[in-house]
């Protein structure tokens, strides 16, 4: 980064360069966890909010990624942290998001409903470790749990993802 | 399964969410806002050192009395925090609470520890939360309704919340007694939950009373009672709203097969809210509609209202304009609807608000004449919620409820369109199948209201796997869960082999089996062929440009691999004719 600039200005670039680097991924990650895209916008723009003012005790000890997870996992947590969260629809049929921008084969859809569908607690590991592609280590950070249990959700959600996908094998097949 | 797959398909069924310019730029303008209010802590700061020390001595001596985690918060933490604008302590601000906290007696939870020694600062809210919840129990939704407010209040003076949603009942609100008897009995009436619901053993308890804030233009006092039972993890919840209006009663329970299940049907859910609301649910104001939107889709839908209309109202969310979703007063989209459809200044407008999304609000304005009871509807326009751009302006023609619904509904409810999940599926006795077809379909007696009866039945005689059920099984369990979409040009619909009209499985077994020899030599080796495997076929309608180009039997040959993995090779065969309409031939191995 250019010394031109003044300290405020860098850490504004670095900000931005952040936002348009890990932005998109991290508003569907918070999507995936509040199930609700309005929420989810709001809590990716706090996370960088929250970034920026930590971004001088940022220490590198672990990746920008993981981080910027971390950060997001924490404050969707705060979102729910409201009991009345519980009581938002999470059901509701309507896609309250975008559609996608090319159109999406049917299997891929089912994957896709399958993982959305799992369990919170399953949901994260596996949408760290296999779509974030990060690390049992840093999943962990992530969720600030252990290594152990990284691993321990992932072979439980591979078998209950195993399962609903064998049920739904033969209809994409057919498709 | 290939990991890979789950990658592709968060990726593509979510591109079409993506962070916009404007989520960006509205970033750099809250850290705009920041700045100004970090300077100011920055002016304070050679204050803030005394006052610290001040607060620190006087907690010093406070600490002689020990205190509880909620004492301890209210007299020591949160006028720490009330000291700076910042919504983190820093990390000496952390040490020093937990070091007080330690001569208090005070055990700070271990994860407390960890992630002040991993991350340095910490929130405030929760570093506060986890000192209270030493005290009062780590469920926030479990203290009482007095503490919950308390703690909340608190939060609002330490400026880390904008407003008090928890509030304690006053003399016109039921009493906490008259709402647990109410959640009791309809928990034990429908869901048969027995024994002592006090019990702490058995069933962890949740009680909150107030208003949701988080939504703007919410004014509902809103009672939610909840049991989670600590033996199967089931959840248990009664929401009413503070006129008495219960609008949901359900339970959860993760693993079981139909995991939610609620007490409230679709006419029970009309029912009530016509009861306190009117009759009519064009008087029903944007903060009952949204309400509305939240009791009907989280009720049962197995028996559908009778008025159709209101499951169409119930298809749109209505957001009370306010905070960042409105980009524009309702009078200014008044005006660019009055504008868009000439709609003269004698006409009133009756408004809505809607969409999911703070980029995608929409204003829709419907104009009528006539008295208040009796609305003439005369036009409508909708306006995009952000860009004022016209999206649609109209003659109005529809039925009542189309003021209520989305514009872009409108085509569907003037073709009759009705949505799926409730009526059955779309294309249902087409001309296109034969009516033996769709005779032999309703037979089984398939539907929304016994699917899971079926399913469950016919999973134990036939298997698990839906394609080693008989065809008309296969085909009916399609037609209503698989959501089928009709591509004008070309789609498949599993279809019921007719003995004497079709050759028979053998047979084209047979078919596929012979062709595919002719090629296999060449490409596998004899122990390969050993392991030969012919899937159960499916039998399909295939429907090219609307009309049935032909009846197929579609076979899967798979051949193992030493390794594990599989090749695949398919065949279409013209259940007529026996042709060979398809053939892919394959010595390419996937993961099956």
């Amino acid at each position: 980064m250019s010394t031109n600039f003044s300290p405020d200005a860098q850490k504004e670039m670095h900000l931005e360069q952040l936002m348009n680097q890990y932005g998109d991924s991290l508003l569907r990650l918070c999507y995936l966890y509040l199930k609700d895209a309005a929420l989810a916008q709001d809590a990716v723009q706090d996370t960088f909010v929250k970034a920026w003012k930590k971004l001088d005790t940022f220490e590198g000890r672990s990746s920008e990624k993981t981080w910027l997870c971390r950060i997001a996992v924490n404050t969707c947590r705060d979102y729910r942290k409201n009991r009345w969260f519980r009581f938002v629809d999470m059901r509701r049929s309507i896609e309250d998001i975008p559609l996608p921008i090319q159109p999406v084969e049917p299997v891929v859809q089912e994957v896709y409903a399958i993982v959305k569908a799992l369990p919170e607690k399953y949901r994260m590991c596996v949408l760290l470790y296999y779509w974030q592609e990060m690390t049992l280590e840093e999943v962990a950070q992530v969720l600030d749990i252990s290594k152990s249990t990284v691993h321990h959700r992932l072979e439980k959600a591979k078998g209950l993802l195993k399962t609903e996908l064998e049920r739904s094998e033969m209809e994409c097949v057919r498709m | 399964m290939r990991e890979d797959v789950i990658k592709i398909a968060v990726e593509q069924n979510l591109s079409g969410l993506y962070m916009t310019k404007e989520q960006k730029t509205n970033v750099l303008c809250l850290i705009q806002e920041e700045k100004t209010t970090s300077g100011l802590r920055f002016r304070f700061s050679a204050v803030l050192v005394a006052v610290l020390l001040l607060i620190l001595l006087a907690a010093g001596a406070v600490a002689a009395v020990l205190l509880g985690g909620k004492d301890f918060t209210k007299e020591v933490v949160a006028p720490m925090a009330q000291k700076t604008e910042s919504e983190a302590f820093t990390a000496e601000e952390v040490g020093e609470i937990l070091r007080l906290a330690e001569e208090n007696g005070i055990t700070v939870p271990q994860y407390v520890r960890e992630h002040w020694a991993r991350w340095g600062s910490e929130y405030k809210e929760e570093l506060m939360r986890a000192l209270v919840k030493t005290e009062l129990g780590f469920y926030p939704a479990s203290w009482s309704l007095e503490d919950q407010n308390w703690y909340n209040q608190m939060l609002v003076e330490c400026g880390l919340s904008d407003s008090v949603s928890n509030l304690v009942p006053g003399e016109n609100d039921f009493t906490e007694e008259k709402v647990l008897y109410m959640a009791n009995s309809l928990f034990r009436e429908k869901f048969g939950l027995d024994g002592d619901l006090t019990d702490e053993t058995k069933y962890r308890r949740f009680l909150t009373f107030g208003i949701d804030t988080t939504r703007p233009g919410i004014t509902f006092k809103q009672w939610c009672v909840e049991y989670e039972d600590l033996k199967n993890g089931a959840q248990y919840a009664f929401i009413m709203l503070d006129n008495g209006l219960v609008t949901r009663v359900s339970r959860y329970q993760p693993d079981a097969e139909n995991p939610y299940i609620s007490a409230l049907t679709e006419e029970e859910v009309v029912a009530s809210f016509r009861q306190y609301f009117g009759d009519s649910v064009l008087g029903w104001n944007m903060e009952v509609l949204e309400q509305f939107y939240h009791s009907f889709a989280m009720c049962d839908h197995t028996k559908q209202a009778a008025d159709p209309g209101v499951r169409h109202v119930a298809q749109t969310r209505y957001l009370m304009p306010g905070g960042h979703y409105t980009y524009m007063t309702e009078e200014e989209a008044v005006a660019l609807a009055r504008k868009a459809c000439k709609a003269d200044e004698s006409l009133q407008p009756y408004v809505i608000y809607f969409g999911d999304d703070p980029n995608n609000m929409h204003w829709k304005i419907s104009f009528w004449e006539g008295t208040e009871k009796n609305k003439q509807f005369r036009l409508y326009a909708q306006i995009d919620g952000k860009t004022g751009e016209t999206e649609y302006a109209g003659i109005y023609v529809g039925p009542w409820y189309e003021p209520l619904v989305n514009a872009s509904q409108h085509a569907a409810i003037a073709e009759d369109k009705t949505i799926r999940v409730y009526e059955k599926p779309a294309m249902w006795r087409s001309p296109l199948f034969s009516d033996a077809y769709w005779d032999a379909l309703e037979a089984l007696d398939y539907n929304a209201e016994t699917r899971e009866q079926r399913i469950e039945e016919w999973s134990r005689e036939y298997g698990e796997h839906t394609n080693l059920w008989p065809y008309a099984h296969q085909a009916v369990h399609w037609w209503w869960d698989m959501n089928p979409k009709f591509d004008v040009h070309n789609y498949w619909v599993p279809g019921i082999p007719v003995e004497g009209e079709h050759i028979s499985m053998e047979e084209a077994k047979q078919i596929a089996l012979n062709r595919f020899m002719e090629e296999a030599p060449a490409l596998f080796t004899q122990e390969e062929l050993a392991r030969l495997t012919v899937l159960p076929p499916s039998f399909d309608y295939h429907v090219i440009d609307g009309e049935v180009a032909a009846h197929v039997w579609y076979f899967d040959l798979q051949i193992e691999f030493d390794d594990g993995r599989y090749s695949d090779s398919l065949f279409h065969i013209d259940a007529h004719t026996g042709e060979i309409l398809m053939e892919d031939i394959s010595n390419a191995a996937g993961n099956g």
